[in-house]
């Protein structure tokens, strides 16, 4: 058994990860070399994970993809400024940070200008068509879990619920080896249910 | 999968695996036939899976939809892909714009910075005048320093009544009266002011105390303060004082002056009111902005308290409530003082000081008095007086007579006081000391003497610091006031003393004898010689000087003796008083009279150079007959010859000269005697400056001799004349006759000549008697037919070296051929024929009986012969040689006329013609055309050209036609003047002419005759371009135009650089922040 699972994960990353990596990699050098068509490939392969992890945030799925394309222009904008084309998902993600703090401060000013009071949280709390207010409740109980949740079972979940990404999806995302996403998976959604079940979150 | 649990584990761990699709084909049916055989695991994965959907399903609506990346990448794409690169990276980050905005925030707010403070320090550099004002100081509370206070000088000077106010102060104040007066300044409460005074003023404040004494009225008057209080002043002298501080702080401004006035009369000094006066030190403008300390000090000691006192006590004159605190604080002032008299009687004035003195508390320590030759007493009294009393002492003894100076000093010595009782203290100790170590004795016997050394040593320093502080403390306790006295009238003289001196020169011919005489005679009048020489001096002068002394009575006899020893050349007499010195004269003065002084100086005349000189110069037939006259005339007549000397070489040519001096009564006949020997040319009577050594009593002469002969006649004359008979006839009567005359002939000449042109010079001077005979002789010698041609006489204006007695003549006889024609006419001619010419012209002048003096014809180059003719004729032949000319053709090329001077031996009978002749070939050209002609057949050109010339009368000159790759043909062609111009044309008509230059040499006469000279050069038609076309042309040209536009864009280039660079980028960045600023703001909305 042992065996068995020490071979899993070692054949996975062999088959699967090794050249995605490389391939990201090479593309964000191609990228920054001005190649158009690497970048938008890029956006493919990583715009799902960035929208999770902006909607984890903000919580609301307009803002997280206006956001999401905004980091995505920053970040074209701004690519000659990647030191290590190896780093790029990590780059992006504080990219994308920093494009949610400036909607948030944006947001601030606008409402500032509005007369209103200051912000006082991140959520967006307009009601979203289509839906009930009681799954809408839900949502939030189980956003607000997520957030507290470690950071290594949070964003595959994420992934998971929030931009409903298979398996392949989020091990390509997150560039996660085949094996330890099984284990964070796993462990991740049990975690999950039992906080679920001792909130009594339906 | 051997183990059943572990079976169960392998399946839950890949619940969440399977549940996303996470697992490939062989892994899968096995978990999925593990879960169809398990119920256990299968519920475990429904339930998974019921909440793996749940969730899913919550969050399927806010899932980004399935085009969510193309969402993205159309974004990407709509907002232009603006390429990261070149101009991405020179986007501005909000950091940038950030540091940008702050540091332009921190220049603006800088620059502001800058501007306020220049702007501030404007205004206060502006405003400086007005605004910066030293601080008030509370000036009651001050106290003066202490260093200020130390020495007080109270001088005192004296003005005589009239003398002018202005040596005042501007500060100064006056006030008058019997009764105390305040004059305050409009704010200043005199009460508080005397308070504040009484606080502050110590005797020691450094004072200056000025007094004037004027006349009461008139210049009080002046004083616009005090004109009221004028007219209460008295008519007796007043004084009054001025108290300036001298504290150096600057006076305060007139505002702030303050002039508290006390009156202080003192009744007992008599008629005299002293005014001590308070003022605070004159205010001047300049130095306005000041504490008030100034004037606050200005107040003295004893004074001041007495004016204070005089203030509180209203109408207590007298000094003496509230007279100065001495120094309670235990300060030690030595107060001394000076004061000068005159006095009527030095014994009254004593007397009346004694008594003041006693008055005072004081006594008179000292007096020391002496009386002079006049009688009159001069000393000195020296009063010891406690000091407070020391001020009224002197205002007292104001009334002792006139004071002529008086001076108060004062003296602060606490400090040296202090610093001597310390060190009596110490040295007392000192020797309490060693007399306990003495008395104890415990050292050995060496150390107790040195012990009984040192007592002593401290002993003398104890003595020696007591005996100071003594000295002090009777300094201090006492005041020394020394007061001078000196009677009137004290430098009046008791006698004057007068004495005659009376200087003699005599002039006499025995020095000697004289001497004896006068010595004689002043021992006959028992005066005292005092030195008597005589001396034998060079060239047989003597002197003889006497000295004497004798009584006043006895001198004017004596030198009425003296007087007839010899001739009295010169008398001084001095009388001179004189008086004891430092005394001056007053009228009836007895006067002593002392012996008189005779000072006699007597001498022979052999060396003294004579006053008169003449100097003579004379003009002798026989000039050694003369010297020999006048030598044994000035023997006779008793003179002396100093210097004579004859020079003789011909008896014509001798010169003497003679010096000698006669008596004075003996020169006029000399004189006479002298003239007398021939004609005096210059007389001229110098004076020497009557000096000592110089005398009346002969004359000198300075006499010059010359010959007669030698010396030119002041009248000459100058004639030229054409005798009527022959040249030679006339030489000879003339000659004849000047001998006759015994004329001095200078020159005599006579030229004769074949040719009949004969001419004579004769120079000659003749005495003015025979002038008539001369003269008349020239007018025979003219005769008919003859004439004078000149005359000129002359008279020098110099008289000393010429003689009047005769008259010189320069004849010069001509005969009518010798005389030059007067006009001379130069003429050159150009003909065609020159040798014909030449023939007719000659031929022409020898009949018309013309002189022909050079005729040359020179044939020598056929081609251009040439004739000279000079010609001398009458005027009648002149117009046939003339005619002969102008019948010879051809033209005159020049022609001038001189004509000399009318005093010449010239005539206008005749005139000269020099002609040359020219052959005309032989001019140059008038006109000289150079062409360059194009023509399309050169050599038909040039055949045309050539045939025009000679139908033009012209010939050709040179032609020749070369072929090189074409024709080029060269013709010279001369034509005549006037046909120049039409060649010129035809030339101008055959082709196209390249350059064309013409010059005209002027000094060719443009008559008939005259050339114009026509140099062509004919060449065949031109190529297809031009010489100023070419590819080397071409080349250049582009090249030229190349560079220009290259400068020219140069500059453009520099322009967008420099000017246009700069505002675009700057408007660009300007655009992108905007544009930024403005998108933000969209966003954000």
């Amino acid at each position: 058994m042992a065996i068995l699972r020490a071979e899993f994960p070692s054949r996975a990353s062999k088959k699967v990860m090794g050249p995605l990596i490389e391939a990201d990699e090479e593309l964000a050098r191609r990228s920054k070399r001005g190649d158009r068509e690497a970048f938008e490939e890029l956006v493919r392969r990583t715009s799902r994970g960035l929208f999770a992890k902006i909607y984890l945030e903000t919580g609301d799925s307009h803002r997280a993809e206006d956001i999401a394309q905004e980091a995505y222009l920053l970040a074209w904008r701004s690519i000659g400024s990647l030191s290590d084309p190896k780093a790029f998902r990590g780059w992006l993600f504080s990219i994308g940070h920093s494009a949610l703090l400036q909607s948030i401060r944006r947001e601030a000013r606008s409402k500032l200008s509005n007369g209103d009071a200051a912000m006082s949280a991140v959520a967006d709390s307009r009601p979203e068509p289509r839906e009930s207010a009681a799954s809408r409740e839900r949502r939030q109980a189980v956003l607000s879990l997520l957030r507290s949740m470690p950071k290594e079972y949070r964003l595959p979940l994420t992934m998971r619920y929030l931009a409903g990404a298979d398996y392949e999806a989020i091990s390509k995302e997150l560039a996660i080896s085949n094996g330890s996403l099984r284990g964070l998976l796993g462990r991740g959604m049990a975690m999950l249910r039992a906080e679920m079940k001792r909130l009594n979150i339906e | 999968m051997t183990s059943e649990t572990s079976q169960h584990d392998w399946f839950a761990e890949r619940i969440a695996t399977y549940l996303t699709d996470g697992m490939s084909g062989e892994e899968r049916s096995e978990f999925e036939s593990h879960a169809a055989g398990c119920a256990d695991c299968a519920g475990k994965l429904a339930w998974a899976k019921g909440e793996d959907e749940s969730l899913r399903e919550l969050f399927a609506e806010i899932a980004p939809s399935a085009g969510f990346e193309d969402r993205v990448i159309q974004r990407l794409r709509r907002s232009g892909w603006k390429m990261p690169g070149l101009m991405g990276s020179i986007r501005l980050r909000p950091a940038v714009v950030k540091a940008a905005t702050a540091a332009a925030a921190i220049v603006l707010v800088g620059g502001l910075g800058y501007w306020t403070v220049q702007v501030m320090q404007e205004r206060r550099v502006a405003g400086a005048g007005q605004t910066i004002e030293p601080p008030m100081m509370a000036w009651a509370d001050v106290p003066p320093p202490v260093a200020q206070r130390t020495a007080t000088t109270l001088s005192y000077s004296y003005a005589s009544p009239n003398s002018n106010r202005t040596q005042l102060g501007s500060g100064y104040r006056m006030v008058t009266g019997l009764e105390p007066t305040f004059a305050v300044a409009a704010d200043i409460n005199p009460g508080e002011q005397h308070e504040k005074e009484g606080q502050n003023v110590l005797p020691g404040d450094n004072l200056r105390v000025t007094r004037s004494s004027i006349a009461a009225g008139s210049p009080l008057a002046e004083n616009k303060d005090l004109d009221g209080m004028a007219s209460e002043s008295t008519p007796a002298p007043t004084a009054a004082y001025s108290y300036d501080s001298e504290l150096k702080a600057p006076a305060p401004g007139a505002a702030n002056s303050y002039q508290p006035a006390d009156v202080l009369a003192s009744k007992s000094v008599g008629d005299l009111q002293s005014v001590p006066q308070q003022t605070a030190a004159s205010p001047s403008p300049t130095n306005a902005p000041v504490s008030r300390q100034g004037g606050l000090f200005g107040v003295t000691g004893g004074f001041g308290g007495a004016g204070a006192g005089g203030g509180g006590g209203g109408g207590n004159g007298n000094a003496e409530a509230n007279q100065t605190a001495q120094p309670e604080s235990g300060r030690k002032i030595i107060r001394n003082g000076e004061m000068s008299f005159e006095v009527d009687s030095f014994d009254s004035a004593f007397v009346q000081i004694s008594k003041i003195a006693a008055e005072e508390g004081g006594f008179v320590s000292d007096t020391d008095s002496n009386k002079l030759d006049n009688g009159k007493m001069s000393g000195a009294v020296t009063v010891r007086v406690p000091p407070e009393h020391l001020d009224t002492l002197v205002l007292k003894l104001r009334a002792l007579g006139d004071l002529k100076a008086q001076q108060i000093t004062s003296e602060d010595i606490t400090r040296q006081y202090t610093d001597l009782q310390s060190e009596l203290r110490a040295a007392q100790a000192m020797e309490d000391r060693l007399l306990e170590i003495i008395k104890t004795s415990k050292g050995t016997v060496r150390e107790l003497l040195a012990a009984e050394d040192q007592v002593g040593v401290w002993r003398e320093k104890v003595e020696q610091v007591t005996g100071q502080i003594n000295y002090f403390n009777n300094q201090v306790s006492l005041s020394t006031l020394r007061i001078s006295l000196m009677e009137r009238d004290f430098r009046q003289a008791a006698l004057a003393s007068e004495q005659e001196v009376v200087d003699m020169g005599i002039e006499t011919a025995d020095v000697e004898k004289a001497r004896d005489q006068a010595m004689a005679a002043l021992d006959g009048v028992k005066a005292r010689i005092v030195h008597a020489e005589l001396k034998k001096l060079d060239a047989g002068q003597f002197q003889a000087t006497i000295m004497a002394d004798v009584s006043p009575d006895a001198a004017g006899p004596i030198i009425d003796q003296l007087r007839s020893l010899g001739r009295v050349a010169r008398m001084n007499i001095n009388r001179q008083q004189t008086l004891p010195r430092g005394t001056t004269a007053v009228p009836g003065l007895k006067v002593e009279r002392l012996d008189t002084q005779l000072v006699i100086s007597i001498y022979n005349l052999a060396n003294v150079a004579a006053r008169q000189t003449s100097s003579v110069s004379m003009a002798c037939p026989d000039v050694e007959t003369a010297y020999h006259a006048i030598l044994s005339a000035v023997t006779d007549a008793g003179g002396r010859v100093v210097n004579s000397s004859l020079n003789r070489i011909k008896p014509e040519q001798a010169d003497a000269s003679l010096n000698f001096d006669v008596p004075r009564e003996k020169a006029g006949a000399l004189l006479a005697q002298i003239r007398e020997l021939g004609e005096v040319m210059q007389l001229a009577v110098t004076e020497n400056p009557d000096a000592e050594n110089v005398t009346d009593a002969k004359q000198a002469f300075d006499l010059t001799l010359a010959s007669a002969a030698a010396v030119a006649p002041r009248e000459s004359s100058q004639i030229t004349l054409m005798p009527a008979q022959s040249v030679a006839k006339a030489y000879q009567a003339m000659l004849t006759l000047v001998r006759k005359d015994q004329g001095n002939m200078t020159t005599a000449q006579l030229q004769e000549e074949p040719g009949g042109s004969d001419s004579a010079t004769l120079a000659f001077d003749v005495g003015r008697q025979h002038q008539g005979e001369i003269e008349q002789a020239i007018v025979d010698a003219v005769g008919d037919g003859g004439r004078i041609i000149s005359r000129t006489s002359s008279r020098s204006t110099d008289t000393e070296h010429t003689l009047d007695s005769k008259v010189g003549y320069c004849l010069t006889l001509a005969s009518a051929d010798a005389l030059q024609p007067r006009e001379v006419t130069a003429r050159t001619i150009a003909v065609a024929d020159v040798s014909g010419a030449y023939g007719r012209v000659l031929a022409v002048a020898q009949q018309a009986g013309a002189k022909i003096a050079a005729a040359n014809l020179d044939q020598s180059n056929p081609s251009s012969p040439s004739g000279q003719l000079d010609l001398v004729f009458t005027a009648a032949a002149k117009e046939k040689v003339e005619a002969a000319i102008q019948d010879s053709g051809g033209g005159t090329i020049s022609k001038s006329i001189a004509r000399s001077a009318d005093m010449n031996a010239t005539t206008d009978e005749k005139s000269e013609l020099r002609l040359t002749i020219q052959d005309l070939n032989d001019l140059p050209a008038r006109q000289t055309t150079t062409m360059n002609v194009q023509v399309s057949d050169p050599q038909t050109a040039m055949g045309d050209l050539q045939a025009a010339a000679l139908a033009a009368g012209g010939r050709v000159v040179e032609q020749h036609l070369v072929k090189n790759d074409k024709y080029e043909g060269h013709l010279v062609v001369v034509v005549p003047l006037s046909k120049g111009a039409d060649f010129v044309n035809q030339v101008r008509d055959s082709g196209t002419v390249q350059t064309v230059e013409s010059t005209e040499d002027l000094s060719v006469p443009a008559a008939d005759f005259a050339e114009a000279k026509l140099d062509v050069t004919l060449a065949a038609g031109s190529g297809i371009v031009g010489p100023d076309a070419g590819l080397w042309q071409g080349l250049k040209n582009g090249l030229s135009a190349s560079v220009h536009g290259l400068a020219y864009s140069l500059e453009l280039v520099t322009i967008g650089l420099c000017l246009i660079l700069p505002w675009a980028g700057l408007g660009w960045v300007g655009w992108k922040i905007w544009r930024r600023f403005r998108g933000r703001v969209a966003g954000g909305a």
